[in-house]
């Protein structure tokens, strides 16, 4: 059965202004040529460096943003929660009205109906109905986040961006939502795009894999296939970056290296190059496309003969 | 030598106590990990020792000795010096710790000393030392501008500014990704060897704690109930939430059951782990919370199962 497209994206691309000095602005790229699609009950996972595009990319979805150049179409209800749970949540508003509002907005039912359903979603997140005549303020970090992700959930939405949902939370709580969210797309049918620095949850929820850097997007590939074939070399950074708690030795912190490149100094090529292990001068003739390698997968990199040899 | 000794602090409101009899010591020159999950009372103790609690919130009973100096009982002007230039703080939060009015620049440079000029350069140079790129250019910016990661960063470089004696470090690498976390880690480590920088190191992350730390103290509702060596916790944890959290972590999408979360002002009767727990027997329900019993000079643990 094909799943209906719920977000088709071509060619985004997305700038904005920056003061470089007192006098001079330049404009910058936060999003380059973004094709993206998000099907019915699918979710889509999108890693990357900090501060390449990811929350761009969601605002895009969620339409807080417009793209310079390109079209989105979003053919359904999206929700979201923010990376910073202070932005999901009223300061002002007991949690018991920041989460009734937008039940009693959408779905015109009564209070103790609204009710029911707050507590029933504080559950499931791992919360109990004595949070609800708290203030954001008297909450921990993570308590906040699952605060969110109830307030995000109660309208039922078709489609969920969740900005780094459970950087702040334990694993045992992580596990918990990520059952929650799991359970949520059996029963509902919700797709996802998640954004997330964590590779376990990439694999436990993920069944497409995005991964950006500087605004352009270097490799897309089924969640199956993580760890088993050849990676691009910012994902295989990635990967060889996990701390693994369990390992014998500590992770690899002399291979890990290279700065950034800054957006005031990005010439032509490969927006990695300035950090890449492999790189070579054809890197610097141009930006490289992404291209499948097969249906499953595609990597932009001039040089993907060679990152064979790396795995 | 200890640099700073925190001897049974509790923490709480007016209803309901949230940090209980908490003690722990961070040597000179010390990594030292707290562990928890999310609730446990990890950032509240942490800024109990720079008295920075949120309002409602206030230390019970306890001492928190820095430097031979009880914290608990200095004036606010007196603090005022041991804030920031003394004892540094990376907050959780970084976009609510970041005043929005003022760009980057004018935040770092309000912490620096020297001319204008020194000023700038200083603060260059903090900022390339947590890898941000485009330092000259980002001082211009409003914290609005930049990305969850940049701002982290540029909340470390503040805390840096003055040299610290101490720096607490709330979950500094959560917004990061993979490859920024092993540096801003490997940055904190270099300071930690070069300067003798000692590190309160606050995370649920534990892939991080485990390469990190030197030793770590595992909250769980408030209560210490482990502290270990670092090897030996991830080797051999003894308390069983300790061991339940390991387990949780191998385990991919783990059968863990949901814990809700109590806020109830109940004293807590027993155990603080009872009800989750799924090594507990007949004498975990007649007995009152356990003590932190040692179990060899460097591990501690508070469970029944270890009494002597
Ligand atoms: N309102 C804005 N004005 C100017 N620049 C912005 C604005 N919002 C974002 N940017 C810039 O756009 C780029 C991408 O930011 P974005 O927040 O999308 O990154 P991100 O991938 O979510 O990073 P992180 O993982 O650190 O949250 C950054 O260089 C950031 O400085
Ligand atoms: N201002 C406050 N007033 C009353 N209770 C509070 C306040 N701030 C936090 N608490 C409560 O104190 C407990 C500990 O909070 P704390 O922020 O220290 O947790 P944490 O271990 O840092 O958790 P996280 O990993 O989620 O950040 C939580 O259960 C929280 O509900
Ligand atoms: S194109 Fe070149 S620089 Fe870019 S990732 Fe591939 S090898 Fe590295
Ligand atoms: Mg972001
Ligand atoms: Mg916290």
């Amino acid at each position: 059965m094909k799943n209906k497209l719920l977000v088709q994206a071509k060619g985004l691309w997305k700038s904005y202004e920056i003061r470089v000095s007192l006098f001079k602005k330049i404009r910058f790229w936060a999003l380059k040529n973004i094709n993206l699609e998000i099907k019915e009950r699918e979710s889509v996972v999108l890693l990357g460096e900090s501060g390449c595009g990811k929350t761009t990319l969601g605002k895009l979805i969620l339409g807080i943003e417009k793209p310079d150049k390109g079209h989105i179409e979003v053919s359904t209800s999206v929700q979201a929660v923010f990376q910073d749970p202070y932005a999901s949540l009223n300061p002002r508003m007991k949690i018991k009205e920041s989460l009734l509002e937008p039940f009693l907005i959408k779905f015109r039912k009564s209070e103790k109906e609204g009710l029911k359903k707050v507590i029933n979603l504080l559950r499931e997140v791992g919360l109990s109905k004595e949070v609800l005549e708290l203030y954001p303020h008297a909450l921990s970090g993570g308590q906040r986040q699952r605060v969110a992700l109830a307030r995000a959930l109660i309208t039922d939405p078709g489609l969920l961006v969740l900005d780094e949902p459970t950087s702040s939370l334990d694993v045992s709580v992580e596990a918990q939502i990520l059952k929650v969210l799991k359970r949520l797309r059996e029963k509902t049918g919700a797709s996802y795009f998640l954004i997330t620095h964590s590779l376990r949850v990439a694999k436990a929820l993920a069944d497409k894999i995005l991964v950006m850097y500087m605004g352009n997007i270097v490799e897309e590939f089924s969640a199956e296939l993580l760890n088993k074939t050849m990676h691009h070399p910012y994902t295989q950074m990635l990967i060889r970056a996990y701390p693994d708690p369990f390992a014998p030795s500590p992770p690899p912190f002399d291979q890990i290296k290279g700065e950034v490149a800054g957006i005031t100094e990005i010439k032509k090529g490969c927006p990695f190059y300035p950090r890449c292990p492999i790189k070579e001068d054809i890197c610097l003739t141009g930006s490289p496309e992404l291209k499948p390698l097969s249906r499953k997968h595609s990597i932009a990199c001039f040089l993907v003969s060679k990152l064979n040899h790396l795995n | 030598m200890s640099l700073l000794k925190v001897e049974n602090l509790s923490l709480g409101s007016d209803r309901i106590s949230i940090v209980k009899e908490v003690s722990f010591v961070i040597h000179r020159g010390e990594i030292y990990g707290l562990l928890g999950e999310s609730g446990s009372g990890k950032t509240l103790t942490s800024l109990s020792i720079i008295r920075l609690l949120p309002p409602g919130v206030h230390i019970l009973s306890g001492k928190i000795i820095f430097k031979e100096i009880d914290l608990t009982g200095l004036d606010e002007e007196n603090l005022r010096n041991i804030r920031g230039k003394e004892i540094a703080l990376i907050l959780q939060d970084p976009l609510s710790a970041l005043n929005p009015v003022l760009t980057v620049g004018e935040q770092i440079e309000e912490v620096l000393s020297g001319n204008k000029a020194e000023r700038k350069r200083r603060a260059i140079e903090l900022l390339k030392e947590v890898g941000l790129p485009d330092p000259e250019m980002r001082l211009r910016n409003y914290p609005h501008e930049l990305s969850g990661g940049m701002r982290q960063r540029v909340m470390i470089a503040i805390s840096l500014a003055r040299d610290p004696s101490l720096l607490i470090a709330d979950e500094p690498t959560t917004a990061l990704d993979l490859t920024l976390q092993i540096q801003i880690m490997k940055l904190l480590l270099s300071l930690n060897q070069k300067k003798g920088l000692s590190i309160l190191f606050i995370t649920h992350d534990l892939g991080v704690m485990r390469w990190i730390a030197r030793r770590v103290g595992v909250l769980y509702k408030g209560f210490l109930i482990e502290e270990a060596p670092v090897e030996d916790l991830f080797k051999t944890p003894l308390h069983p939430y300790a061991k339940e959290l390991m387990k949780a972590y191998s385990i991919e999408d783990s059968g863990t059951e949901m814990r809700a979360l109590n806020l109830k002002t109940q004293e807590h009767q027993g155990c603080p782990y009872l009800a989750l727990c799924s090594e507990k027997t007949e004498k975990c329900y007649k007995k009152g919370v356990p003590p932190l019993i040692a179990i060899s000079p460097k591990r501690k643990v508070r469970c029944w199962h270890y009494e002597k």
